[in-house]
């Protein structure tokens, strides 16, 4: 069974509650509905440059993002020296499976996702469907992905993104979207995981990463 | 407890204690300080917030409208991507499925991603006496439900307490471990502890920010990721959703998303934005293998169509709280209600109808200021004032009396200028209102100004203006 | 240009030199001033607590005075007073069935307006103070959000030779008057009044407001903590530097 309790009951209630209309606010009437939803602009946006948007977007929101014309043994490397990396899980992605590879020639234990793997994993390496310039976010797509944990569990997160899948805004990557149905989990990942809920002081990495790179690859 | 709030007493002791904890007025003047600050920044990264705040008003009376039909084509949806419905009229109804879930799973630990709605269907208590162990994991309603608390700000559930405070709370299952007061290491203790409670979860429990009809999807708005390892690890994931928090379209869910995070915080998205459709698809390595979506009535089709109609377009930001400057004084306890500020001073009163939640209206001094910062401008005060204008209906026989008496004078120009021209009359101002209740208190805290010799009318007719 | 005045409860008989000093104003900028003598109070007071028929009844009163009155405006020395004709008489005089009322107080909105509104419409005299002084403007809650007059009052501030407007931060929040609430949660209507009243310390010599009750509620406490800062309507203020 597919469907609990009673539609129609629920639904006839609701009806009948709308059946007199909706009365009037004289004070502070409401605008005229039935419109188109509105273009959502950004002030801060330039639609000539995303990339260079996309960085500024991503470092306000304390990702890490590097342009790149492709990835590096040389930026890999400096990477794990960065953040202490020995372990990584991989995405299905392609671009996440060639990072892998480099990865596991510089001594970094890879495997594919899976859970087990990402709970030792100090990385997990995934690619995105999409980045967004305004807001510096990355998209994940289960089914791209293969495994949604590979960017929650490990502490490190690096998404491998070519520039040319770089959105203007968050209403392009649905728009994109829209004609297919979407994927069971699909993710806007912007920045790292992060709280205020002690003393409203801001801590990185309460269940998910504690810190995100983005390598931006633009060859 | 006698009836739907957290305590007996009456608003004013609440709010009274509130005040003299000097510690919490420091926490919230910083807390709201920062949202109101972030909120100035958040909306000022948008090209006419103004006018986005309008359209979002009308999408959500729109939305509401057409409440039935939206509602149908999410469900419809939800099962065509293989999760399942409750069509939940009452709490009830919504708690019992969720526990039937759960044992059919024979769940014996439960992870929540946090949600409101949960707490209002008190659904925890449910659960736990099944004998299951419920886990919040948002780390400040973690901190609180270790507390035995309830959260004191929509956004911000233990803004009340310091680090000191929830050292000692969390050092409840610290296992010998000695615990330290650096926020940091609390959140690092906290990763560590949660981390274990999610990966051996049979079931995790979400709210909804909103379920988008077109597509049979629910988006949760988090910055943590519990919610996301709440609804990918275990099992089973169960979204529970208040019947009003829908979206027809992604396009309207595209404008939701724009104002949610920079009304209540300033943050453009929050660090997880996700947009779940239905449980794991083939080949997929990690999700539920069932999704389950409870559509929640519980009071508000008792709303829908009536003069408080728009309060169903809340979208639960909390912008109202920050902007609110008797929430600024008080924190959300003295609310005694999961939903605080504005928003639960208008919702608390028709979802929980009783003696004491009547008077969470009176909780405002109508500065309008909740008004402009909704980001779908709900008209917050216009619904306080009708709240009053119910409550006036049958209010006690002795201030009904009060207010007769004063019309009658102040509508009769000779009475009204004898009333002001009596030669005390500025400290008498008080005894004139004092069959409302309590007036004498008025006059405690304040230093009565000398009263003037003549009034103004005096003055203009003696040819002194 | 004829005017009539409407001098609010509160003024008549708690703050009469607003009204003196409104009428002072008024006559500056080219005004020929009446006041309807059968006028009383907006009704605000019975509204807000939810006594819809009550506030009818007393706003009729006023409603009748000025609208007999052949005024080209009516002048409000008090923003709550403005926004209660303007923005709710209609609404009002509907819940309390008169419709006709509703009607006439919807034309009399369109000729309706606070002093500050007023004055900055008409050809303004020179304002100067004897000795500087640091004023902080109080923005009360209805004048700012449904008459959005802000700009009015600062500028009418900013020509005045001598007064420096400073930026005080908690200007724009309530200070915990709200007519009825201060009566009925008289413990968080003075903690907002405190919490307005501790950030102006140090900042500003005077706070200057256009509504005598926000007002009449920040002296009262300033005064029992023993706080320097005056309290002052921006009426008597302006007119305190017209030439005398």
């Amino acid at each position: 069974m597919s469907e609990f309790g009673n539609r129609a009951e629920f639904l006839g209630r609701l009806r009948v509650a709308l059946s007199g209309g909706v009365p009037e606010n004289p004070a502070h009437p409401l605008p005229p509905l039935g419109g188109p939803v509105p273009e959502i602009r950004f002030t801060s946006l330039d639609p000539t440059d995303l990339r260079a948007a996309f960085v500024g977007a991503a470092q306000y929101v304390a990702a890490r993002p590097t342009r790149m014309p492709a990835l590096t043994a040389e930026f890999l490397a400096a990477f794990i020296e960065e953040e202490k990396v020995r372990t990584a899980v991989v995405s299905r992605e392609p671009e996440a499976r060639a990072a892998g590879a480099i990865l596991a020639e510089l001594g970094v234990a890879v495997s594919d996702y899976s859970r087990e793997a990402a709970l030792e994993a100090d990385l997990g390496v995934t690619s995105a469907v999409f980045g967004v310039a305004a807001t510096g976010s990355v998209v994940q797509d289960s089914s791209a992905t293969g495994g949604r944990a590979v960017s929650l569990l490990p502490r490190v997160h690096l998404c491998v993104l070519p520039a040319e899948r770089l959105v203007a805004t968050p209403g392009d990557v649905l728009r994109s979207l829209g004609a297919r149905a979407l994927p069971s989990n699909l993710v806007f990942i912007t920045g790292p995981s992060r709280s205020g809920d002690i003393e409203q002081i801001i801590t990185m990495g309460v269940h998910g990463p504690t810190s995100v790179h983005i390598a931006l690859i633009e060859g | 407890m006698s009836g739907a709030l957290t305590s007996d007493k009456t608003l004013r002791a609440r709010a009274t204690t509130a005040i003299a904890d000097d510690r919490l007025r420091v926490a919230l003047r910083g807390a709201t300080d920062r949202f109101t600050l972030g909120r100035a920044i958040g909306l000022a990264g948008l090209e006419d917030a103004q006018g986005l705040r309008r359209a979002a008003r009308a999408v959500r009376a729109e939305i509401l409208a057409n409440l039935p039909a939206v509602l149908e084509q999410l469900a419809d949806n939800v099962v065509a991507n293989g999760g399942t419905v409750c069509w939940a009229a009452t709490a009830e109804e919504a708690t019992a499925y969720v526990e039937a879930v759960a044992a059919r799973h024979d769940a014996r630990t439960i992870v929540k991603s946090k949600s409101m709605v949960t707490e209002e269907i008190k659904l925890n208590e449910v659960l736990e006496s099944a004998g299951r162990k419920v886990v919040e994991t948002d780390l400040g309603e973690w901190i609180i439900q270790l507390a035995g608390q309830t959260p004191s700000h929509i956004i911000a559930p233990a803004l009340h307490l310091d680090r000191h405070q929830v050292a000692e709370i969390l050092g409840q299952v610290a296992d010998g471990e000695e615990m330290q007061t650096d926020p940091e290491w609390l959140a690092a203790f906290a990763r560590r502890k949660l981390r274990e409670e999610f990966l051996r979860a049979d079931m995790g429990i979400s709210g909804a920010n909103f379920g988008v009809a077109e597509t049979g999807s629910v988006a949760l708005v988090t910055n943590e990721g519990n919610g996301r390892m709440a609804t990918s690890l275990p099992r089973v994931h169960v979204a529970i959703m208040g019947m009003e928090r829908v979206v027809a379209t992604t396009a309207q869910l595209d404008l939701m998303l724009a104002l949610l995070g920079r009304s209540a915080s300033g943050q453009p998205l929050t660090s997880y934005t996700s947009i779940i459709t239905g449980p794991r698809r083939e080949g997929e390595a990690d999700g539920p293998d069932e999704f389950h979506l409870v559509i929640l009535d519980n009071g508000r089709s008792r709303i829908l169509g009536t003069e408080f109609h728009e309060i169903l377009a809340c979208i639960r930001c909390g912008a109202c709280l920050g902007a609110c400057p008797v929430y600024r004084q008080i924190g959300g306890h003295a609310y005694g209600s999961v939903y605080a500020g504005p928003v639960g001073a208008v919702l608390t009163p028709l979802l929980f109808p009783d003696e004491q939640t009547r008077e969470l209206p009176n909780a405002s001094s109508l500065c309008g200021a909740c008004m402009d910062a909704c980001p779908v401008g709900i008209p917050l005060q216009d619904l306080l004032l009708a709240h009053r204008r119910r409550n006036a209906a049958d209010a006690d026989a002795s201030t009904r009396r009060g207010w007769n008496a004063w019309a009658r004078a102040w509508s009769r120009p000779a009475l009204f200028r004898a009333t002001t021209a009596l030669p005390t009359f500025g400290r008498r101002f008080t005894k004139l209102a004092a069959r409302l209740p309590g007036v004498s208190r008025w006059a405690a805290g304040r230093e009565i100004p000398e009263p003037p010799q003549r009034t103004f009318h005096q003055m203009w007719e003696r040819g002194d203006v | 240009m004829k005017v009539s005045l409407f001098a609010t409860c509160m003024v008549d008989a708690l703050a009469p030199e607003v009204g003196v000093a409104s009428v002072r104003l008024l006559r500056a900028v080219g005004c020929h001033v009446t006041v309807p003598r059968a006028q009383t109070c907006c009704g605000q007071p019975a509204w807000n607590a939810g006594f819809a028929a009550q506030a009818a009844e007393v706003a009729r009163a006023s409603l009748d005075a000025l609208d007999a009155s052949s005024a080209d405006a009516v002048v409000v020395p008090a923003g709550s007073c403005a926004t209660m004709m303007r923005t709710y008489w209609p609404q009002m005089f509907e819940e309390a069935g008169d419709s006709s009322a509703a009607a006439r107080a919807r034309d009399l909105a369109a000729r309706t307006f606070e002093l500050t509104e007023f004055l900055v419409t008409r050809e303004l005299p020179a304002f100067v103070l004897a000795e500087p002084v640091k004023v902080a403007y109080h923005h009360s809650c209805h004048m700012q959000r449904e008459l959005g007059v802000k700009a009015q009052p600062e500028a009418l501030l900013r020509r005045v030779d001598g007064c420096d407007v400073v930026h005080w931060p908690a200007a724009e929040r309530c200070c915990g008057f709200g007519g009825t609430f201060a009566v009925k949660m008289p413990e968080i209507s003075v903690a907002m009044a405190d919490d307005k009243l501790a950030s102006l310390e140090g900042i500003a010599d005077v706070v200057v407001g256009a509504d005598g009750s926000c007002l009449l509620h920040m002296r009262s406490r300033a005064m029992r903590e023993g706080r320097g800062v005056k309290v002052r309507h921006i009426a008597e203020f302006l007119a305190g530097a017209l030439p005398s």
